[in-house]
C-alpha cells in the first residue's frame, strides 16, 4: 500500500467511525447524544460558540479561499 | 387556524427565501478560483458577518449532554486534526496528502465548488440559528 493510499484510508476511516457514532448515538438508550445535539448544547456558551464559529470561519479560508 | 396557517406559510417562505440565497450565493462564490483575492472576498464577506451575528445572538435553549457524549465527539475532532495536523508537518508532496490537498481536484471545479459553498453556508447557517 502506498502511503497516499494509507493516508486515504486513514482520513476515510475516521470519517466512517464519526458516521457510525452518530448513527449508533441517534439509537434510543444511547448513552452517547448525536453530533448535532453535541454542537448545539456546547453553542449555549459564547465562548463555545466564538470557538466553533471561529473554526467554521477558518475552513471555508482553508478549503475555499486559501 | 388562519393564524396559524398564516404563520406556517410565512416560515415556509422564509426558509425557501433563504435556501435560494445560499444557491445564489454559492453559485456567484463559485465563479472565484481558489487561491484568489475575489476568493478571499467571497468566503470573509460571508463568513465574518454570520460569525459576528452567531456570536451575538442569544442562543437557543439546548438540551444539555453528558460528558461521556462531550469526550466521544472531541475525542473523534481531536483524532482527525492530528492526522491533518501530522500530515501539515510532515513532507509536503502528493505521497502525503493533507484533506485539503485530497479535496483540491473536487474544489478545482464549478460544480464542486458550488457544494463547497453549499455545505460550508449550510453548516454556518445552522450554527448560527442554535
Amino acid at each position: 500500500m502506498t502511503p497516499r493510499a494509507a493516508i486515504i484510508t486513514i482520513f476515510a476511516a475516521v470519517f466512517g467511525l464519526a458516521v457510525v457514532t452518530d448513527l449508533i448515538a441517534r439509537r434510543a438508550g444511547s448513552s452517547v447524544r448525536p453530533l448535532a445535539a453535541t454542537l448545539a448544547a456546547a453553542l449555549r456558551w459564547r465562548s463555545a460558540r466564538l470557538l466553533i464559529l471561529a473554526t467554521w470561519l477558518w475552513l471555508g479560508w482553508h478549503f475555499l479561499a486559501r | 387556524m388562519d393564524t396559524a396557517r398564516t404563520t406556517a406559510n410565512g416560515t415556509r417562505l422564509r426558509r425557501a427565501g433563504a435556501v435560494a440565497a445560499v444557491l445564489v450565493y454559492a453559485l456567484v462564490a463559485a465563479l472565484c478560483r481558489p487561491l484568489t483575492w475575489p476568493a478571499l472576498g467571497a468566503v470573509l464577506a460571508v463568513g465574518l458577518p454570520l460569525c459576528w451575528v452567531g456570536v451575538r445572538r442569544r442562543p437557543r435553549r439546548a438540551e444539555p449532554v453528558d460528558r461521556r457524549s462531550a469526550a466521544v465527539w472531541c475525542a473523534l475532532v481531536a483524532l482527525g486534526g492530528a492526522v491533518e495536523l501530522a500530515l501539515r508537518l510532515g513532507p509536503d508532496d502528493t505521497a502525503h496528502p493533507t484533506l485539503s490537498t485530497l479535496a483540491d481536484p473536487l474544489l478545482g471545479t464549478y460544480p464542486g465548488r458550488v457544494l463547497g459553498y453549499v455545505l460550508w453556508i449550510g453548516a454556518g447557517l445552522w450554527l448560527v440559528r442554535r
